[in-house]
């Protein structure tokens, strides 16, 4: 009995020199948001990409980012 | 995957504020908070004036997450830094991490009493639903969801603040800086994301 309270209490203080994961990410933080590419239910959605589907909200994005390159319209 | 970045080419803002406005007006941004904002350094010195448009930069490692006392802060998979209103304290320890200073406080509460933080969203919304109007009330527009870009880099007349995936924003600014031969520092980049967008993409360009 004496070796079981003793190994309890050993276990008991060694637990107390843990450390808890502090990293920070988004499958760690309290993130109840739903992905961009989920789509939106508003009339403001554009057309050319599919809703739900990732890699063609992800294609958009792409599309739509090269729309800032003056040099794909001029050149 | 898409990871947000933005880009702000000093050698092409003209200070026309249009960002500023663009954020303002999409995101229906209260009296006194300015996410997005028109900073000129060396004002006046002839050769030496660059202006910059600042805002929350999504960086890779946020000090104002770390920082955040109630833990109101998540990143999204595209690299959004967004928060939470429903548990943010207004403490302000966000506004002190963060080196853009990005958070803003609207301050209209009694004895100048700080609001819940407000900040660039990266045009992401919020936790509450996609295009909702909760989320459109306490966070402004969600362009991301809708299948666009930020309303103030799309917005932008020059082309000075480039926003979007990180790969293509950093893609345009280099082809950018080999045509003009000049102008590779990028402010803010280092600081926000590690390296300068020339580091990430090829062997030319200085850290910034």
């Amino acid at each position: 009995m004496k070796l079981v309270m003793s190994i309890a209490a050993c276990a008991a203080l060694l637990a107390g020199c843990g450390e808890t994961d502090q990293t920070k990410s988004a499958s760690t933080t309290n993130r109840g948001d739903v992905a961009a590419w989920q789509g939106s239910k508003n009339g403001y959605v554009t057309q050319g990409w599919t809703q739900g589907n990732q890699g063609s909200w992800e294609n958009q994005i792409r599309t739509r980012g090269q729309l800032q390159n003056e040099y794909v319209k001029t050149n | 995957m898409a990871r947000m970045k933005f880009i702000c080419d000093s050698e092409r803002c003209i200070e026309c504020n249009s960002c500023a406005t663009a954020c303002k007006n999409e995101n229906e941004v209260p009296w006194g908070v300015n996410r997005r904002r028109v900073v000129t350094v060396n004002d006046g010195v002839i050769g030496q004036e660059k202006t910059i448009s600042v805002a929350c930069m999504h960086c890779s490692d946020a000090p104002c997450m770390a920082v955040c006392p109630v833990d109101c802060f998540y990143r999204t998979d595209e690299g959004v830094v967004l928060h939470n209103k429903d548990a943010c304290i207004g403490c302000g320890y966000c506004s002190y991490a963060c080196p853009f200073g990005a958070p803003q406080f609207p301050s209209s509460g009694t004895f100048g009493l700080r609001g819940k933080m407000d900040k660039c969203t990266f045009c992401a919304g919020g936790p509450e639903e996609n295009g909702s109007k909760a989320e459109f009330e306490k966070y402004g527009r969600n362009r991301l969801a809708e299948g666009k870009l930020p309303a103030c880099a799309e917005m932008c007349s020059t082309k000075a603040l480039l926003g979007g995936d990180g790969d293509v924003v950093a893609e345009i600014f280099r082809t950018r800086v080999i045509h003009r031969g000049k102008g590779s520092e990028v402010w803010g980049w280092g600081t926000a994301y590690g390296k300068s967008p020339n580091q990430a993409n090829g062997p030319e360009g200085k850290k910034s």
